[in-house]
């Protein structure tokens, strides 16, 4: 890839505080087409409100976004979308009253196509569920589906957006293991059509698999990146940062096992 | 297989439907075009009123049904509407058709102009602020004596003169045509692109605007949109009772009762809103006549129990209803595929 193309997501120097908390610390990624970039980091390091504040959910304090070369941080969460930058929720926010399949067409009607008819969005609707294997469940409730279920539509909905980055804050979360490989396997097929992916992943395993480079976050600053490898060695930042328990705990755990313990044996790091 | 025999079956079920309702709508307007033929002046009287709090239920559903946005104060909009009609009848001479879409026009402006500010609020703010708005307008009308007569009112020409039922026999087409507009701009909103945008922000506004939604947009053309049909109501109300003064133009009783039909009939459904319209007007002259002294207590008990029984409103039972209905016909592999 030639370093005179502009990456499809810059972030650099992104700052968020929450009254003392520093949230997001100076936080500076960029994630090419067709590769993954892993952000792991123990609860409230900060991954989610990088998320919101790439989306446009929440305003930086400092720092610039571009997508694409062209500044984004500026803009509102819907201008955001509609560019091609689509997200997934940690905590997912199905749109109650409409189906499943309902849920998905409004990522294909307001998202970068712009479908201007609710026909041909239903036609990308059905799409993008058959490939997260929710096609079965198009015309269900949203409110009566699984957690599991609720994550593969967020994620099709996502899809339906047609977009070039894609964030996706916990996707695996509350998934079971079966389904977690289908997703895993989705998300490696979505970076290899060209797509840029931050993957926020509470499961670092997974994110260790998957990922081209992982960055890792602590009380909002980067404090690490590089390929899964790389950091993973470097003992030093891994054992003071988040402690040992946490890389042994969470490395040998299976895929589906929720909220490992962390950070309280880093929290005496420098 | 057994899923796409389903899906079929479902799909040509809905045609049915689909079918069943055109036939149902023709028959509904032949009877409404009809109706004045056989009331008494007192009952056509009566369905007009039904028409009316159809209309200003059903632009409320647009709001707050699709939307999400509890805007009690669209009382404003009917007092607006109801003024704007009576200043360019009695000042600017202007004929009644115009003066009515202008008066729907003008309760449409207003509302882009003060929709934007209120609408950054959300939830009980926002209904409060819609209530101060109301009572604001009032006001403003009580004390614009150049242009509204303040407190002693306007009072305006009747259309029509002999009988009672010649009398009423203008409004009631007026309001019927009025509230036809209403239904088919919510039925848009229920099937369309912008429909789906409502209802995306109603069930979460920062989700929304996540999937590409301008929702503040959005909100602002639904609340113009209800506030367009809420003035055309209140300018062929105007018409039709001949005589507004501020108190009975921007009377908030008129909004607890179009918000209970609405609530009563199902909020975010295209029929809720009238079929809520005719059971409260019905039960109100039944409970009327019934407990002369006490109605208003017998109403509030009434509908208090229907709310509670059914908070879906009557539209979510037919629907459970129907849904039942299907399952049982559905045959039982069919129900193992479906799982
Ligand atoms: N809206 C908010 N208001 C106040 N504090 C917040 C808000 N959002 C996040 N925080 C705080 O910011 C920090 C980072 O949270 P978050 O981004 O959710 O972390 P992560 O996703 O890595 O678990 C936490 O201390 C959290 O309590
Ligand atoms: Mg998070």
């Amino acid at each position: 890839m030639s370093a005179t193309v502009a990456p499809a997501l810059d972030v650099r120097g992104v700052v968020k505080g929450f009254g003392a908390v520093r949230a997001v610390d100076g936080v500076s990624l960029a994630v090419r087409s067709g590769e993954v970039l892993g952000v792991v980091g123990p609860n409230g390091a900060g991954k989610s409100t990088l998320v919101n504040i790439i989306s446009g959910l929440v305003k930086a304090d400092a720092g610039e976004i571009a997508y694409r070369g062209v500044p984004i941080h500026r803009l509102s969460p819907d201008e955001v979308a509609r560019l091609g930058v689509a997200r997934t929720f940690q905590i997912v926010k199905p749109l109650r009253d409409l189906s499943v399949i309902e849920n998905v067409m409004v990522g294909a009607l307001f998202g970068r196509r712009q479908c201007r008819s609710t026909r041909e969005a239903r036609r990308i609707a059905e799409e993008a569920l058959a490939q997260v294997q929710l096609g079965h469940r198009a015309e269900a409730e949203c409110r009566k589906i699984s957690t599991g279920e609720t994550k593969k539509l967020d994620l099709a909905r996502a899809l339906a957006m047609d977009p070039d980055v894609l964030l996706l804050d916990e996707p695996l979360a509350g998934v079971g293991a079966r389904e977690s490989q289908t997703l895993i396997e989705l998300i490696v097929g979505l970076a290899k059509s060209g797509k840029a992916i931050l993957l926020v992943e509470h499961v670092v395993r997974v994110v260790w698999t998957i990922s081209d480079r992982v960055a890792v976050l602590h009380h909002g600053a980067k404090i690490a990146e590089g390929p899964p490898k790389e950091v993973a060695a470097d003992d030093q930042v891994m054992a003071a940062y988040l402690g040992e328990r946490y890389i042994r705990e969470v490395l040998q755990r299976p895929a589906d096992d929720a909220e490992p313990g962390v950070s309280s044996d880093g929290d005496g790091g420098p | 297989m057994l899923e796409a025999r389903l899906s079929s079956f479902l799909r040509e079920g809905q045609r049915l439907q689909v079918s069943a309702a055109a036939v149902g709508a023709v028959a509904l307007a032949v009877v409404l075009l009809l109706l004045p033929n056989w009331l008494s002046g007192y009952w056509l009287r009566i369905t007009t009123s039904v028409l009316m709090f159809a209309t200003l239920a059903q632009a409320w559903n647009i709001i707050t049904g699709f939307t999400g946005y509890p805007a009690f104060g669209n009382t404003a909009f009917f007092g607006v509407g109801a003024y704007a009609l009576a200043i360019l009848v009695t000042k600017a001479g202007l004929g009644i058709p115009a003066a009515i879409v202008l008066a729907g026009l003008a309760a449409a402006a207003f509302c882009a102009v003060i929709g934007l500010p209120i609408l950054r609020l959300q939830g009980h703010y926002f209904a409060i602020a819609t209530l101060a708005l109301s009572l604001f307008v009032r006001e403003a009308a009580a004390n614009l004596g150049w242009l509204t007569n303040g407190a002693i009112g306007i009072v305006l020409p009747t259309l029509a003169s002999g009988s009672p039922e010649e009398i009423t026999r203008p409004y009631y087409y007026l309001m019927l045509l009025v509230l036809v507009a209403c239904c088919a701009c919510t039925w848009w909103v229920s099937v369309s692109r912008f429909g789906y945008g409502l209802r995306s922000i109603k069930a979460d506004e920062d989700a929304a605007a996540c999937f590409g939604i301008n929702t503040t947009l959005s909100k602002l053309v639904a609340w113009v949109l209800s506030a367009f049909f809420t003035g055309l109501a209140g300018a062929v109300w105007a018409l039709w009772i001949t005589f507004i003064d501020p108190q009975s133009a921007f009377n908030l009783a008129i909004a607890v009762k179009f918000s209970v039909m609405a609530l009563l009939g199902g909020l975010g459904t295209v029929a809720g809103p009238v079929l809520g319209a005719l059971l409260v007007e019905v039960l109100t002259q039944a409970i009327w006549g019934a407990f002369y002294a006490v109605h208003l207590a017998v109403l509030g008990l009434a509908i208090m129990l229907i709310v509670l029984l059914m908070p879906g409103g009557l539209m979510q039972l037919l629907r459970d209803r129907l849904a039942t209905a299907k399952r049982l016909l559905a045959t039982p592999s069919a129900k193992e595929s479906w799982r």
